[in-house]
């Protein structure tokens, strides 16, 4: 007895979507995988493009010391046991000190969201919606085949359609702690000449500096601070590996084989033109 | 004229407080003063290479505030606050003239002075201001205990003193992955 199927699991009022058969393709042959770029990856991109370009040594207390550059907030362990270099005998943090602090991102308005129009239900493998179809280029279904020459058979194409990332600005803020305003001047020199650049080492992405703000108190009982704070702004396009709990990614397979047959529709059309079409389901025909 | 808080009054409680301060507490700070006409100043009034003068050994009081933890963006940060009290007497035989922006070593951490408190007179009266004292109307009256340091700990990088960010540590020598 078939198995019974229910029909609007996803909606009281409209039938569940039914899926075309043709993006029911299996995907346990294939390696094709996807990461994505994800936001950790455009904090990596600013971090090591700060450690590797702009965190200058600096000469203090006779001797050169690199920066350490690091995100804000890590956990205590991390804070004052992985990075207990940072901190002299007492547990007192040394300067100099960059760290990172990611504030937020928004939406960029100087790039249109292609796929706009696209539901959450609507993601590539649904078809509908944007998406960037990559081809691969070898497929193992094309192997050299005496067969398929003498058969004329076309070989047939393997995509990969990808969801159309999202355009976003990532804001940082970059907190430099330097012991002298001296030191300071030549670490904030550095970010301004890396302004409009585009960061990162694996994947790069275009950042912006909005000014630099300092911020030096000396007040009684505490040591004097020498900080500045530079937000940064980075224009990232971030996609996931899924979306709407289904991969990112689909594969497609081209048309291997096209048939044309002979299609006509023959309809009666009424002699008098004022004549109204009152039963149109008998007048049309499908002729195969 | 007061009956009593004359100089020979002042000088017992003066003996008193030294053999107490020098002799049976005998907690010894080392004492360390820049030498401003050697230490090169720059335009924003730091300077990156400070230099001091020999620190001296004196023995004092000390008064020490538990270490408090802060924590903003740039991690955690440990601080402390510590009152060092010293006999003026003693300082005057050593020839220091403590100020603010000085700076006091004590188990292993260095302390900037930030408060310098000198109203600790015997008999309420300050020697070197009375006006009997001052206009040899009177005999010495009174006595100018003790010079009081507030304190708060310091970075020990940015002194120059020491180096802190090369050597290892065989104290806390711990065998790995237990």
């Amino acid at each position: 007895m078939a198995k019974s199927r229910f029909k609007k699991t996803q909606s009281t009022w409209s039938p569940d979507p039914i899926e075309s058969r043709a993006f029911q393709v299996r995907r346990d042959n294939d390696k094709v995988s996807y990461r994505g770029v994800r936001l950790y990856d455009v904090d990596y991109a600013v971090y090591a493009h700060i450690k590797n370009y702009l965190a200058l040594p600096i000469a203090q207390n006779n001797t050169t010391i690199e920066i350490p550059v690091g995100f804000a907030n890590g956990e205590h362990w991390s804070q004052i046991q992985a990075h207990g270099y940072m901190r002299d005998s007492g547990g007192m943090l040394m300067a100099p000190l960059i760290m990172i602090n990611r504030t937020g991102f928004q939406t960029r308005d100087d790039v249109p969201q292609l796929d706009v129009s696209r539901s959450p239900d609507n993601v590539p493998g649904a078809g509908g919606g944007s998406s960037i179809i990559l081809k691969k280029a070898y497929t193992s279904a094309n192997r050299y085949d005496r067969f398929n020459i003498t058969n004329n058979k076309k070989p047939s194409q393997e995509f990969y359609a990808l969801a159309t990332p999202e355009y976003i600005e990532v804001s940082y803020d970059i907190l430099i702690w330097t012991e002298y305003q001296e030191q300071m001047n030549g670490l904030v020199e550095q970010f301004q000449f890396h302004d409009g650049f585009a960061w990162g080492d694996t994947y790069k992405f275009p950042c912006n500096l909005d000014g630099v703000s300092f911020n030096i108190i000396n007040a009684p009982g505490e040591d004097r601070l020498v900080r500045a704070t530079i937000p940064v702004r980075a224009k990232a396009a971030i996609s996931v590996p899924f979306e709407d709990f289904r991969s990112a990614i689909d594969k497609r397979i081209s048309v291997k084989r096209v048939v044309f047959g002979d299609e006509q529709i023959s309809f009666d059309t009424p002699n008098n033109p004022n004549d109204q079409i009152t039963n149109t389901g008998d007048s049309f025909k499908k002729l195969l | 004229m007061a009956l009593f808080g004359s100089g020979r009054d002042a000088n017992f409680v003066r003996l008193i407080n030294k053999e107490l301060i020098n002799r049976v507490v005998d907690i010894e700070i080392e004492y360390y003063q820049l030498a401003t006409p050697l230490t090169p100043e720059n335009l924003y009034g730091e300077s990156t290479e400070k230099i001091f003068y020999q620190p001296v050994r004196i023995p004092c009081l000390i008064d020490r505030a538990e270490v408090t933890a802060t924590s903003d963006e740039g991690g955690i940060n440990f601080t402390r606050t510590s009152i060092f009290a010293f006999l003026l007497d003693t300082l005057k035989e050593k020839s220091i003239v403590a100020t603010a922006g000085d700076y006091i070593k004590w188990d292993s951490s260095y302390y900037e002075i930030d408060n310098i408190q000198l109203n600790q007179y015997w008999g309420g009266k300050n020697p070197d201001t009375y006006p009997g004292n001052v206009f040899n109307e009177t005999n010495e009256f009174g006595y100018n205990i003790s010079l009081i340091a507030e304190t708060h700990k310091t970075r020990i990088d940015r002194l120059n003193i020491e180096q802190t960010r090369i050597g290892i540590n065989n104290n806390y020598y711990m065998p790995k992955n237990l």
